[in-house]
């Protein structure tokens, strides 16, 4: 799929539509804009050292205070899917594309999109590294592609 | 096309099964009021049974267009941008004449504000906002008798 | 409840939140902040808290929350009055601890409408965000649809269990079988395994007849006590138990293993309750969102070991003469979908208790299953109904 480019315009001469931009809050903006320099952050409980994800609050084992580390982006793959029908754009223009559940070294799991290779090259517990892109002003999203 | 007293961006109704009688009466400049024709009680809005004896069977019956204002508020705050240089407003709810007690919310255009009081006549002033919508607005008549 | 085990509903803890400005909170980080400090003062902690509760503004609001907090409760409630909503779940919460129904009730609420009017959501060009406020935004960003969360767990439970395309498709075909005889099913030509798996790919590795149909309809149901319905001209149905959980919201990524779903928690406490085991159950009402949806659920409600829903359903498993007939009329697979079809099982249930179902009658019902599956797997409902009294 394109990744995190806007689809071109279409023949109805309709402008480009980007990707989905995660709205932003005290909960999710470190995360996100993080993600938009580059960098891949997960959150550690200062307290019982779980690494968590998506941001919350505080540590979803024991309530501690949690900050925010740096990840090394390497990840494997839980489960996937190809998604072959999606009528909003601009989805259905990237079609087919792969959706996937990875889990990070660190711990969390997230939801991505494999980028880099075929979707039916994809499998569970294939080793994966995130690539990291903008996808509006103050927010990145972290996608992975095969760990080389 | 009749006066506009509203710009074009208010928010527009959207018509269901029950109403669509309704909103095509009114596109006809008819003020109509829904009536149970098992027991005669009239409903405003329009719903799909009676709610004093759950009878399905109703009819639209013609209105006068008279009125009395019951109670109004004055709008002072734009909820949209396209009404900030409309403010200051009336919104009202009008007793409809020989409408059983059904009552309309809508606008007394046509006055001042300042000069809005309840019991105050009133008759529908219908504003086309399009080729097929129109709404009714209210105004204030003078009614014969000293 | 007899006096001797009354059990007598309390308030333990209270707390309120940092206010009026909370600038640097999310909407969820509030409820986060009120829960910590009412189970502190309440001597409790999370870990201990099996029911919840809120009220907010958009669909599964509470079990949202509930996903943030890291929750997965078995008592759930979002009754919504407006402003009074707060003492209506407290008092649903009241009845449910002195039902035995639940132990410890967190009851939350939490707003930053203040900061949310200067904070502009989705700042930035083209941030849209997902409209709803908090944590669903995160798996919302990646082109996923909502058949892909159902196709990721497919493929995990091909992948731990070795389940094949055609033992889902047979789902599908046992479903068709059923509305064959239900004349206000929205499809009734009956299908075959190949069709099924012949059907275009939709979301790896669920084709089109893996899916439910899209419909309009709704349903109803009236509950009353046993001793009005003695008045009443039909015989009534008993409901013998019943169990709610959720897991997770709109973020699978918060659901841990996905071939599990929240019917594990759900339907043994249904059971429980009801006092009955999956070998007394007659006939089943399985929400058939997707063929994936019910191998999971037979796994979870415990109707065969999990791993082997697959051959469960396979071979016409759950039709009339099998091993659980389950969705007689057709269910969401070939009757009617019209987005949440849970009233419906219950309607099904219900007539195949009364011996109204003709064709699809499954002879002798005494006991039926109704559960319904909500979000992207990630609440379960489980409903026991009885031809008898308790």
């Amino acid at each position: 799929m394109s990744e995190t480019t806007a689809t071109p315009a279409d023949a109805g001469g309709r402008p480009p539509k980007p990707r989905p931009a995660p709205a932003l809050d005290p909960d999710t903006a470190a995360y996100y804009g993080a993600a938009r320099e580059g960098r891949l952050l997960v959150q550690r409980c200062s307290a019982c050292g779980a690494a968590q994800l998506y941001a919350r609050d505080r540590c979803l084992r024991c309530r501690g205070e949690v900050d925010w580390v740096e990840a090394s982006g390497r990840a494997t793959v839980y489960s996937f899917t190809v998604i072959r029908q999606n009528y909003q754009r601009p989805f259905r223009d990237q079609l087919p594309y792969v959706v996937a559940l990875v889990d990070l070294e660190e711990g969390p799991r997230v939801m991505t999109n494999i980028v880099g290779c075929d979707p039916d090259d994809v499998r569970i517990g294939m080793a994966v590294q995130a690539r990291l892109e903008p996808v509006s002003d103050d927010a990145g999203i972290a996608l992975f592609e095969p760990a080389s | 096309m009749t006066v506009r007293w509203f710009p074009d961006e208010m928010p527009l109704p959207a018509a269901s099964a029950e109403t669509l009688g309704w909103w095509e009466a009114a596109a006809d400049h008819r003020l109509v009021v829904q009536r149970c024709t098992d027991c005669g009680r009239t409903r405003h809005p329009p719903g799909p049974v009676c709610p004093g004896c759950r009878s399905a069977a109703a009819e639209l019956a013609q209105l006068p267009g008279t009125g009395t204002v019951y109670t109004f508020t004055v709008v002072h705050q734009a909820f949209i941008p396209a009404l900030a240089d409309r403010v200051p407003y009336v919104v009202a709810a009008v007793d409809l004449d020989g409408a059983g007690g059904a009552r309309l919310v809508t606008d007394v255009v046509d006055v001042a504000p300042e000069d809005v009081t309840i019991g105050m006549r009133v008759a529908v002033a219908w504003e086309d906002m399009g080729p097929e919508l129109a709404l009714p607005r209210f105004r204030p008549i003078e009614e014969g008798g000293a | 409840m007899n006096a001797k085990n009354r059990r007598r509903p309390v308030i333990a803890g209270v707390a309120t939140s940092d206010y009026p400005y909370l600038p640097e909170l999310s909407e969820h980080g509030v409820h986060g902040q009120v829960a910590d400090r009412a189970l502190a003062d309440a001597g409790l902690g999370l870990a201990e808290v099996d029911g919840f509760a809120t009220a907010g503004f958009f669909p599964m609001y509470a079990v949202g929350v509930a996903e943030y907090l890291g929750l997965r409760p078995t008592y759930l409630d979002e009754t919504n009055t407006g402003g009074s909503s707060f003492e209506v779940l407290v008092e649903h919460a009241a009845y449910a601890v002195e039902a035995g129904a639940a132990e410890v009730v967190l009851v939350t609420y939490g707003s930053t409408q203040l900061s949310q009017m200067g904070r502009r959501l989705g700042t930035g060009g083209g941030g849209r965000g997902a409209g709803m406020p908090g944590p669903a935004v995160h798996d919302a960003l990646w082109g996923n649809t909502l058949v892909g969360n159902y196709a990721m767990a497919a493929r995990r439970h091909m992948f731990e269990f070795g389940t094949t395309p055609e033992q889902l498709a047979a789902v599908a075909v046992t479903m068709r079988d059923h509305a064959v005889h239900n004349p206000q099913a929205q499809y009734r030509d009956p299908i075959t395994v190949e069709d099924v798996v012949g059907s275009r790919l939709v979301a790896d590795p669920l084709h089109k007849l893996d899916c439910c149909v899209i419909s309009d309809g709704g349903a109803a149901c009236v509950v009353t006590t046993a001793e009005r319905a003695a008045d009443l001209p039909k015989e009534p149905v008993h409901i013998l138990g019943g169990a709610h959980a959720s897991t997770h919201h709109l973020n699978l990524s918060a659901m841990g293993e996905l071939t599990t779903t929240a019917a594990a928690l759900s339907g043994p406490a249904a059971f429980a309750r009801a006092g009955i085991t999956p070998a007394d159950v007659d006939v089943a009402q399985l929400y058939d969102s997707f063929t994936i949806t019910v191998v999971l659920t037979v796994e979870d409600l415990g109707f065969c070991a999990k791993g082997e829903g697959g051959a469960f359903v396979e071979d016409g498993g759950l039709g009339l003469g099998g091993r659980l007939p389950t969705n007689t009329d057709g269910g969401g697979l070939s009757s009617c979908h019209p987005g949440m079809r849970g009233m419906f099982l219950i309607v099904e249930a219900v007539r195949q208790l009364r011996g109204e179902c003709g064709p699809t009658q499954v002879p002798g019902a005494r006991v039926a299953v109704a559960h319904g599956t909500g979000g992207v797997l990630s609440t379960g409902a489980t409903l026991v109904l009885g031809k008898e009294a308790p």
